[in-house]
């Protein structure tokens, strides 16, 4: 086994368990940490697969920021046990299971087909960052959802602030 | 219809030689792999919302399943070499985007309704009905 395979393993153990974690937990808070398990090994993956950049954005954004808002949020609410419909989720893994074999079996026959060479060429060097800042800024590439994104957050912004104030006392 | 010998097909149709990440000499990691571990990310967020009796967790699984999507689309980009994963990290820069817009929007109005309801599980809303 070599040092690749020994990664991915161990990013995959990460990634699962967190993911379970968030599934099963009793606690909401032990589910935000559990969340924060998956997606850093999610931003492992993308280490591995040669995307630094969105790594560090999986990390800085998420671990910091959405994270932290996860957890305001739940600190504004009531103390809930999660609860959760154990039932439900012994009746829907059958058919998830099913539908994940069948899944697998479909990527496994696709693979190859649709790639163009066995080997890939070497992994991207520094220039990937530089690439990605001129394909923001370049009006044939992506610069309209750029922009377009830029205005979304400012929406986002102003909309959270405006949805997220006291309205209910006033109201009364 | 679909015939049952094209839902049938990925299993009876003979392996093709798989496509290898090669990274250094000698070692190997097979796509489909990052497939899987994907689709493990999505199933357990589809588990996740339609299981749990909290709104918050319902953003969580939300969470899940877009970092399952993008993890896809970095890792068949990055296995068509270096121009499309450009194109790979681009597109899921913009997923992270709108993940953190959802987040902040969904959790502004859990607020709201915890404040208008007293309580934040989904089925509690329900002033429409009467």
């Amino acid at each position: 086994m070599d040092t690749l395979t020994l990664m991915f393993l161990l990013i995959a153990t990460i990634t699962i368990a967190g993911s379970l974690i968030t599934l099963w937990s009793k606690y909401v808070v032990h589910s935000v940490f559990g969340l924060m398990l998956a997606l850093l090994g999610v931003a492992g993956f993308y280490v591995l697969l040669g995307a630094d950049f969105l790594a560090v954005t999986q990390i800085v954004v998420y671990v910091g920021g959405v994270l932290v808002l996860y957890l305001f949020g739940i600190m504004l609410t009531p103390p809930d046990r999660a609860e959760r419909n154990v039932k439900l989720i012994v009746f829907c893994s059958l058919p998830a299971v099913a539908g994940a074999m069948y899944l697998i079996g479909s990527a496994r026959a696709m693979e190859g087909k649709w790639l163009p060479g066995k080997e890939l060429p070497p992994p991207p060097g520094k220039h990937l960052i530089h690439q990605v800042g001129h394909s923001f800024l370049d009006k044939d590439q992506y610069l309209l959802a750029f922009e377009l994104a830029s205005v979304l957050l400012l929406v986002v912004l102003v909309g959270a602030v405006y949805i997220a104030r006291r309205r209910w006392e006033a109201s009364e | 219809m679909i015939a049952l010998t094209t839902l049938l097909a990925p299993f009876t149709m003979p392996l093709t030689p798989i496509a290898t990440l090669q990274e250094i000499p000698g070692t190997t990691l097979p796509l489909t792999w990052f497939l899987i571990m994907s689709l493990v990310l999505f199933t357990v967020g589809v588990l996740t919302v339609i299981t749990r009796r909290n709104t918050v967790y319902i953003l969580m699984g939300v969470e899940l399943m877009l970092n399952a999507a993008s993890l896809n689309f970095i890792a068949f980009s990055r296995y068509r070499g270096e121009a499309a994963l450009l194109d790979g990290t681009v597109i899921s820069t913009f997923i992270i985007v709108l993940a953190a817009a959802e987040a902040a929007v969904g959790l502004a109005i859990i607020l709201n309704i915890f404040g208008l309801f007293g309580s934040i599980r989904p089925e509690d809303p329900n002033l429409m009905r009467e």
